[in-house]
């Protein structure tokens, strides 16, 4: 889905259209599930955090549907680094170890890289899930977290630089 | 010849047979298990550089990965058509789209906006890192000024973008001028260096110096490195002016380098010999226009950045196999010069005897005994080999050849495998033995997400029909 798709969509659902609300929460459950679950590590509460950005955004679609994607991440993230304040605790992987990726046939190479992504800190894997997994541009991502374009992109690139050599 | 020696000769080529059958099984096994590995070094690399309809190099993704002495490299001089920043950044990959930008003259959608006067630096920016600067940009950096009216309480942020170049032309500034809206408020600063060869001595020092953190300082026309986590004194090995050092926050001394780039060979240098005349002794050569140079298309002396791994740091990689094929090729050299009826050991040998009996005369005086007695055990140790027959002499230099062959051929066939790209049974193609590509791990984390379980949305629909209630 393309973001004027989206934004399209977006109005409608301003409108009380369920439909396009279910076409929204398809196009986008995986990538803000992917968002979330990386930050607070746990499945139980990444889904009843993918619940509160949806009501949210049922409840109160963004008025500027400028940047769609970028509203809809934005909120993911705020919620689940508020939610993991709030638990004031840092995640662990053994945590969803064995239930992240359950559905996924070789969970064992995904696991792997999971493992590696949860080597990085939680601003660097969050951008890298915004850029690869989300889709979101340096820019986007720069506003959403508020930090200067430059070093989203810097911090991106050292992640991946990681990831590398963690994975080789 | 004692029986002792036969035996571990015999011994010493049975290993060697042993090892080249070895390489040999492991890669029949591999192949047996359903990973199709390609069929000869030349395909693998036609795998990395790939030729458009119109016969120009492609880049292709993992080529930062392997060493360009290891690919095979195009004839004639490279086209004028193939970037240079193409060359040097890698990979071209562009996550954004999972496309590789065109190789040839042709400005991909949304490049060629900007050439109409109204992109916005960030763009470029963010298109430059992904594709590669231009080799005249240093560094670009967002100089914001905020402005407090204190009349409406507001604050209003400009964003002043300064941009080093290296080339301070008119004609380089109006270039990237003319990529911007005329709202874009931009200005230059003359630099020395451009931001590949600043890159590529910051990759030398984070190699000599692992645990350090490097990063790049903008300032100055200098290639300027800052660098924490060693003290000062241990870092002599780089040849370079302290421009400033001070305490950090966390107590780590951060020292202020400005490292001159015709420094960066003697840095801390290898004594690694080059891979191939390809690899780049100087640094200067970084990022030198192909078109100009008439350089082959994909030059390890113009991918500072795409090989730099190789030419510095992987070196740690190709050295061992390296080291060992020079090793045995000296030993195959030795044996080839030396006539096989005359020990050559002998030819080169002192008069053993007579330093012999010099050595139980000076055993005799006390102060030196203790040296000397180690000098009677070698020069007796010389001395037995001087006794070797003829015999003995064939039996080693067959075994040297023997151990020479069976090393070069593994290391030749370990090089084979080092840059192997293989398929897998599901389709998808990996780099095997070589680092993880940047394309590798972008398609890895693309395709690990997670999915929500089915009963959310129905959730999500109860709570809001809830609510509406």
């Amino acid at each position: 889905m393309t973001d004027s798709e989206l934004s399209l969509k977006l109005k409608n659902v301003s409108k009380g259209d369920i439909k396009a609300f279910e076409d929204i929460y398809n196009d986008m459950k995986k990538p803000v599930m992917t968002v979330i679950m990386r930050v607070v590590g746990n499945r139980e509460t990444a889904e009843d955090l993918l619940q509160e950005v949806f009501v949210k955004l049922y409840r109160s679609p963004p008025k500027d549907v400028s940047k769609p994607r970028a509203y809809i991440f934005k909120t993911a993230g705020n919620l689940a680094i508020d939610s993991l304040r709030a638990e004031n605790r840092t995640v662990s992987l053994d945590e969803c170890e064995g239930y992240i990726y359950a559905d996924v046939p070789d969970s064992g190479e995904k696991l792997d890289i999971e493992r590696a992504l949860d080597q990085l800190d939680e601003p660097k894997r969050r951008i890298v899930t915004l850029h690869i997994n989300a889709g979101l541009k340096f820019r986007e991502i720069a506003e959403i977290m508020d930090i200067p374009l430059g070093t989203a992109i810097w911090r991106y690139n050292d992640a991946i630089k990681k990831l590398r050599e963690l994975l080789s | 010849m004692s029986k002792l020696n036969k035996i571990f000769c015999a011994l010493a080529i049975l290993s060697s047979f042993a090892l080249l059958s070895g390489t040999v099984l492991a890669e029949s096994e591999r192949e047996s298990d359903g990973v199709y590995a390609c069929e000869t070094a030349q395909e693998e690399s036609n795998n990395l550089l790939s030729e458009d309809e119109d016969g120009q190099v492609i880049i292709g993704e993992g080529n930062d990965d392997f060493p360009s002495a290891y690919i095979e490299m195009p004839e004639g001089p490279c086209p004028d058509t193939v970037y240079p920043d193409e060359i040097m950044i890698s990979p071209p990959y562009d996550p954004d789209s999972g496309e590789l930008p065109p190789a040839s003259g042709e400005p991909r959608e949304m490049f060629a906006d900007y050439d109409k006067g109204n992109g916005d630096i960030e763009d470029i920016m963010e298109y430059w890192e992904t594709n590669g600067y231009p080799e005249y940009v240093s560094f670009i950096c967002d100089q914001g000024v905020a402005t407090y009216d204190v009349a409406t309480q507001t604050e209003t942020v400009y964003h002043l973008w300064e941009i080093g170049i290296a080339d301070i032309s008119e004609e380089k500034k109006d270039e990237i001028k003319a990529l911007v809206s005329s709202e874009q408020h931009l200005f230059f600063t003359p630099c020395t260096y451009n931001l590949e060869e600043r890159r590529g001595v910051k990759e030398k020092i984070e190699r000599e110096y692992p645990l350090a953190e490097v990063s790049l300082s903008k300032y100055g026309e200098e290639i300027e490195v800052v660098i924490s986590g060693y003290p000062e004194d241990e870092l002599e090995g780089i040849e370079a002016d302290i421009l400033s050092s001070f305490d950090g926050e966390s107590g780590i001394i951060r020292i202020l380098k400005s490292v001159p780039t015709i420094g960066i060979p003697e840095i801390g240098v290898s004594t690694a010999p080059a891979v191939s005349e390809g690899v780049p002794e100087t640094a200067p050569e970084i990022g030198v226009n192909p078109a100009d140079t008439e350089a082959p298309a994909v030059d390890s002396s113009l991918d500072p950045i795409g090989t730099e791994e190789d030419a510095f740091g992987s070196g740690s990689e190709i050295l061992p196999e390296q080291t060992a094929i020079s090793s045995a090729a000296d030993n195959i050299y030795g044996a080839e010069d030396a006539p096989l009826d005359t020990p050559p050991i002998n030819d080169n040998l002192p008069d053993i005897d007579a330093d012999k009996k010099a050595d139980i005369e000076k055993a005799n005086n006390p102060e030196v005994s203790g040296a000397i007695s180690e000098i009677g055990a070698v020069a007796a140790m010389i001395n037995n080999e001087s006794q070797r027959s003829g015999e003995e002499s064939l039996w080693i230099w067959i075994c040297a050849v023997a151990a020479a062959a069976a090393a070069i051929t593994a290391a030749v066939i370990l090089g084979r495998k080092r840059m192997r790209t293989v398929s897998l049974a599901d389709g998808r193609e990996v780099s095997e033995g070589g680092k993880t590509t940047k394309a590798e791990v972008v398609k890895a984390v693309a395709e690990s997400e997670a999915e929500p379980s089915e009963k959310v949305f129905g959730e999500i629909i109860e709570r809001i029909n809830k609510e509406e209630k």
